[in-house]
């Protein structure tokens, strides 16, 4: 029957932690990290700790290294396509670690002269740790045109955020320009709740970040499944109860009107006929304006095309919510650049600017070709901007993604 | 409830200590019923009330079945069997059917036409199934009605095989339940092994796949033909991890209370050929076609034409059973069609050469009837996944063509048609019996941990029920 009931459980232990062990070795391949988030002094904001490497596994396969400032893919100020060359001066300047106590040290930016430096703010699509540093949005830009972009997106960031930062940022940076990077317009109207309160003591996310900070995060993922629902953050309740169980999830407010037999345009529709007047945007703008003397553009790049239900939705500049967007924040002296219908010639080129082949085409984020696609679209802009200007020729969408080895 | 979900953790652990500890039979079939009966109201109470009735008139129409002592009283009571459980069937499952496809006849008539809002309650094919086989045996003479009501009760309602088979037939289960099972540890923990694999299978392996071709099959047009057919093969892959898991869990559920269910899956697509396939594949619902549907059809007894025409009929009853919708019963033409021609083929080949070929030729006999009895199964699914016939001419067209379109591949469902692949080729080796991990060796402990962890952490987040489900 049983045996020895010693041995047998002997035998379950040391096989079970022989197991463990065997996931504990392979989990950095397939499981992403946790690391504890902290509070910048410069920014004032949670961001992911200097100087790790944060693994993303889950939609895209990559691993980020997190510069100063929490900077995603950046951990250094050098120009990432001239770097040798930099690196150079930056010695003759007598510095050659750019990054001193988590903050950036200035002196390769004095070699650099002219360099327009451009502080992209934006939500997870900017922040991009699900493609590879040499593939993010600052590091495209940046070999594509004579000047600096620091990646301070965050994930879940809005524009109520960035106002926060933004003064902070300029000084620390010598910032010459800021670019909202916005994939839902309506991030944009949260600049009213500016400037949010310093990250004060949370419990729970102090307990979060203590936890992540010494447990492996394979236990930590084993645990998250255990103990949230399917969002990850919402605790899990069992239920006990018998049948049925009203669903109140139902709708999708996602239909549209057909433009052709494949693509669609997406309605506007609910809070979105709002955003088609202008008085919204004027109010957002004239805050945005007052927040820093310096250029702000408007970087409009939502998810499109994107892939619903099996039919492709776009949005095209025609959109009447871009359209009262983009009026009133010229009238107001912001610049708008969109790369909607750069994005949408990608797709039809058979590039998909959003998703990826471990999560689905059309869906989630910017993978490397969206990456490019933007940078490109970002990099032509700067070039007919007074004042700040760069001056290298104006770069096809098609070159650009074949220059950047494409997807 | 779901045997992949949390609360099923807990509900069995408690189900199993008290059936374990009651030592008297009728306490522990009154646990275990009382549990199969909560177990179908976790997902709707109101439910309870059919599975009862069938219960019941099954009940008590096999007792006076068997009481009948001329031929036309037996056949009366069966037929009120039938009537009873085939009307609720239809009611439930077919009546929107027949009436929207009727439609446009009845209008062309003048005749308005209105369906109902019917919500088809889980598990009714199968429980349905069950209840007519328990009468039909009795009819046939080959059981005997159950004395006690609540050992029939706890037969059709048991809850390991209650929403999605296997379909147990009465004469196996019910002479389970004259006694009180022993217990055995190596048993349980063969049951604990097999439960695990299936919620492996279903999991990590359906699941994944299902993420693919879900999206696939939502918009076939956006994808190239290579990505279509990868779909196809995905979803065969699918359907047989998300069902045999089912199974497995079902059967490893069963045996961890100390009984026995038949085996359901034997790698089907090892087949080679589509008798064989039906031999493999869901086989409790292949015996009961083929015991209750094809042999009372007249089976191979009425001629040849009569065998081909019975073949067709048992296959097109067996998808329209899968689900109301024309796919389902161009699904089981299809088969019935093929079924037939395979049989028709072997007729003539049983006249002509024999047995005059040498080993080589048997071997590739084999790969080619392998072949094509894949290609058959694959079209076949192309149908059973398909929401409407153009859709599956539209996925087939795009195959063929190797049209252009979006070219996805994603690496898991990639790995978990792998997966497939090498576990299908590995029954024929001696990994076979070292994949059940069996209970004295030393890796079983290893790989035991590796299982749990692997499910902890590779699961795909949300909830997918169970493909057989909807059937």
């Amino acid at each position: 029957m049983i045996g020895n009931p010693i041995s047998l459980l002997l035998r379950w232990l040391v096989g079970g932690a022989v197991g463990t062990l065997l996931i504990a070795a392979s989990s950095p391949w397939f499981v992403r990290s946790y690391l504890p988030l902290q509070v910048d002094s410069t920014r004032n904001t949670w961001t992911l700790p200097a100087g790790k490497l944060y693994r993303w596994r889950s939609e895209g396969y990559a691993d980020s290294s997190i510069g100063p400032l929490g900077m995603p893919g950046r951990t250094s100020p050098l120009i990432q396509g001239d770097q040798d060359g930099l690196e150079r001066r930056s010695e003759s300047l007598g510095g050659s670690d750019p990054v001193s106590d988590g903050k950036i040290v200035n002196r390769a930016s004095e070699a650099r002269g002219k360099r327009t430096k451009i502080a992209l703010w934006g939500d997870s699509q900017v922040e991009g740790v699900c493609v590879s540093d040499h593939e993010k949005i600052f590091a495209c830009a940046e070999r594509l045109g004579a000047f600096d972009v620091f990646p301070l997106a965050r994930s879940g960031q809005d524009a109520a955020d960035w106002l926060t930062q933004m003064s902070a940022v300029e000084a620390e940076l010598q910032i010459d320009l800021h670019v909202f990077f916005v994939s839902d317009l309506e991030d944009l109207l949260s600049v009213d709740k500016a400037p949010l309160a310093p990250p004060s003591f949370d419990e729970e996310v102090n307990a979060k970040s203590a936890i992540s900070a010494w447990l492996p995060a394979f236990v930590i993922q084993g645990a998250r499944y255990l103990l949230t629902e399917a969002d990850g953050a919402t605790r899990r309740r069992l239920r006990f109860t018998v049948g049925p169980v009203r669903n109140d999830s139902d709708g999708d407010d996602s239909d549209g009107d057909t433009l052709d037999s494949k693509y669609q345009e997406r309605s506007v529709k609910g809070k979105s006929r709002d955003l088609a007047q202008s008085q919204s945007w004027d109010q957002t703008f004239e805050i945005i304006r007052r927040a820093t003397r310096l250029p702000v553009i408007i970087f409009d790049a939502p998810v499109t095309p994107q892939v619903i239900d099996g039919q492709v939705r776009v949005m095209t500049e025609k959109d009447p919510v871009y359209l009262a967007m983009r009026d009133s924040a010229q009238r107001n002296g912001l610049w708008v650049v969109t790369a909607r219908d750069s994005l949408l010639a990608s797709a039809r080129q058979g590039h998909w600017p959003h998703g990826f082949h471990n999560g689905q085409f059309g869906v989630g984020h910017l993978n490397a070709t969206g990456n490019a696609v933007v940078a490109s679209v970002l990099a032509e802009a700067m070039n007919p901007m007074d004042g700040l200007m760069i001056s290298s020729p104006p770069v096809q969408l098609e070159q650009t993604i074949e220059a950047l080895g494409g997807r | 409830m779901l045997f992949t979900q949390i609360e099923f953790l807990f509900f069995f652990a408690i189900v199993i200590l008290f059936a374990w500890v009651s030592r008297e039979r009728q306490t522990r079939h009154a646990v275990l019923l009382v549990a199969s009966y909560y177990f179908y109201a976790y997902w709707d109470y109101r439910f309870c009330g059919l599975l009862l009735l069938s219960t019941v008139v099954d009940f008590w129409v096999a007792t006076h079945l068997h009481r009948a002592e001329s031929t036309r009283g037996r056949r009366g009571w069966l037929c009120v069997s039938l009537g009873v459980n085939l009307g609720v069937l239809g009611l439930f499952k077919y009546f929107n059917f027949f009436i929207d496809s009727a439609a446009p006849l009845l209008q062309s008539l003048g005749l308005g036409t209105s369906s109902l809002s019917i919500v088809l309650p889980v598990g009714i094919s199968f429980y349905t199934f069950q209840t007519l086989s328990y009468t039909i045996d009795v009819y046939r003479g080959v059981l005997r009605p159950v004395d006690r009501w609540i050992d029939f009760a706890l037969y059709v309602s048991f809850f390991p095989q209650l929403v999605a088979g296997p379909i147990v037939r009465a004469r196996e289960f019910l002479p389970q339940l004259a006694f009180v099972p022993t217990w055995s540890s190596r048993r349980f923990y063969a049951g604990g092994q097999q439960m695990l694999r299936g919620a492996f299978k279903k999991v990590i392996l359906a699941d994944r796949l299902a993420e693919m071709v879900d999206v696939v099959f939502a918009g076939p047009e956006l994808y190239s033909g290579l990505t279509i057919l990868i779909a196809v093969v995905a979803y065969a892959g699918q359907i047989y991890y998300d069902f045999s898991g089912y199974s497995d869990m079902a059967i490893g559920a069963a045996k961890m209370l100390g009984y026995r269910f038949p085996v359901n899956f034997r790698h089907p697509y090892l087949a080679t050929s589509l008798s064989d396939f039906w031999r493999r594949w869901h086989m409790t619902l292949s015996r009961w076609l083929r015991d209750y549907l094809y042999i009372s059809l007249g089976g191979s007894r009425r001629g040849t034409a009569r065998t081909y025409l019975n073949l067709l009929l048992t296959m097109l009853l067996g998808g329209l059973w899968h689900g109301a919708a024309w796919t389902f019963v161009l699904w089981g033409a299809w088969h019935g069609i093929a079924l037939a021609i395979e049989r028709w083929w072997q007729d003539q080949r049983s006249r002509g050469l024999q047995g005059s070929m040498g080993n080589g030729y048997s071997v590739l006999k084999r790969l080619l009837g392998g072949s094509l009895t894949l290609l058959i199964v694959l079209v076949g699914w192309v149908l059973f996944r398909s929401e409407s016939i153009s859709q599956t001419t539209v996925l087939l067209k795009r195959i063929v063509t190797l049209s252009d379109g979006i070219n996805w591949f994603p690496p898991l469902a990639l790995l978990a048609v792998g997966c497939l692949v090498l576990e299908h080729l590995a029954w024929r080796t001696r990994l076979r019996r070292a994949m059940r991990l069996p209970y004295a060796a030393w890796y079983s402990p290893v790989f035991t941990a590796i299982l749990i962890w692997v499910l902890l952490l590779y699961a795909p987040r949300g909830f997918r029920p169970f493909v057989y489900f909807q059937f």
